[in-house]
């Protein structure tokens, strides 16, 4: 007997089936009552896919990810793509930091919010939800966040997309880049879907976003320095120090920071 | 030979980006970029045609008047076949 839930992502009301009713839990900030647009269910194929990728992982939880999975493969024919990144709002202007998983991005917004403060809002912290449509683009949280248990639903219209990389102490640099060397930083980073017809779309949509956000190369490490070095070039405002302004526990409510 | 079936070619950012799709993303993780000369010689192959016939459009497109100019192409198009084959996108 499948549960059968709606909940809205990025202005979406979308219906979900699932075996287990962890996934309804785990969805509780984003339920609706709004008709849904498209319904999903995590098939056996894209199970098995998921499954040998996380051989160990709870059937619950596969399952959960199957379903983002399945959704995500549909969003392009409603103008909207999953990218792999953490995206946070400065003063209300969206910023997605992207790259390979284990590189830092979670870190580095985390020293955002630690040396910036309030003015730093967590959009989403790894899977967040782009709309592309009529020269706007706009980045929404869903419940895949990368930490459970805090969803705050925020959306920011989009300002700039960095790709980081790590490099050595004291190293901190960032650059512009153009279109071209962008497909194949970001496009790695992009949600592929199954199907040819929605990847034709998908493409399109980050051609898009190529062409409406401008793009920058970041290499940094894990002090204040690398702060100031991305916050100059993203927001276009000159950075002060003013010392810690998040303490970490208010930042640890987020998500876990590695010790420093 | 032929491409295997599974991948999709869009333009994005004045480049021809080339992405597998379905069971051939198992395979295939990543994303070949193209320019104009790549995606006439990828066209050709998935159409069918062979080395030789994909030289000599390209020949006439770019009007190559001497013998090292056609040379250069067959050159640049069988180079490009055999980077395709090694990468496993061709079929027998």
């Amino acid at each position: 007997m499948m549960d059968t839930f709606n909940i809205e992502l990025a202005g979406l009301p979308i219906e979900i089936k699932s075996r287990y009713d962890y996934c309804r839990r785990f969805c509780r900030d984003y339920l609706t009552d709004n008709k849904p647009v498209f319904s999903v269910c995590a098939d056996d194929e894209r199970l098995a896919e998921l499954r040998e990728y996380s051989p160990d992982m709870r059937d619950e939880f596969l399952e959960r990810d199957a379903i983002y999975s399945v959704l995500a493969s549909k969003l392009p024919f409603y103008n909207r793509v999953v990218l792999h990144g953490a995206c946070i709002s400065h003063k209300g202007k969206g910023i997605l930091f992207t790259a390979a998983s284990g590189t830092g991005k979670s870190t580095h917004i985390g020293l955002w919010k630690r040396y910036i403060g309030a003015d730093v809002d967590i959009v989403n912290g790894d899977k967040p939800i782009f709309h592309i449509e009529d020269d706007k683009i706009t980045a929404y949280d869903t419940p895949w966040c990368g930490k459970e248990g805090w969803n705050r639903k925020h959306s920011a219209p989009m300002g700039a997309i960095c790709f980081l990389r790590r490099t050595e102490d004291g190293a901190n640099h960032i650059r512009k880049i153009d279109p071209e060397e962008a497909i194949s930083l970001m496009l790695r980073q992009m949600f592929h879907p199954y199907e040819p017809d929605a990847t034709e779309l998908m493409l399109d949509l980050f051609d898009k976003m190529l062409e409406s956000l401008p793009m920058y190369l970041l290499a940094c490490d894990i002090s204040e320095d690398a702060v100031r070095c991305s916050f100059e070039a993203l927001t276009g405002e000159t950075y002060i120090s003013r010392g810690i302004q998040t303490a970490p526990d208010e930042i640890n409510k987020i998500w876990r920071m590695p010790r420093q | 030979m032929n491409i295997k079936k599974g991948f999709v070619i869009r333009k994005v950012a004045n480049k021809y980006v080339v992405v597998a799709t379905g069971p051939a993303r198992r395979e295939f993780n990543g994303m070949v970029k193209l320019n104009e000369t790549g995606i006439i010689i990828w066209e050709g192959v998935a159409a069918g045609k062979t080395a030789d016939e994909i030289s000599d459009m390209l020949a006439e497109k770019s009007g190559a008047k001497t013998e090292g100019d056609r040379t250069y192409i067959a050159n640049n198009v069988n180079a490009m076949i055999k980077e395709m084959t090694d990468a496993g996108f061709l079929t027998e």
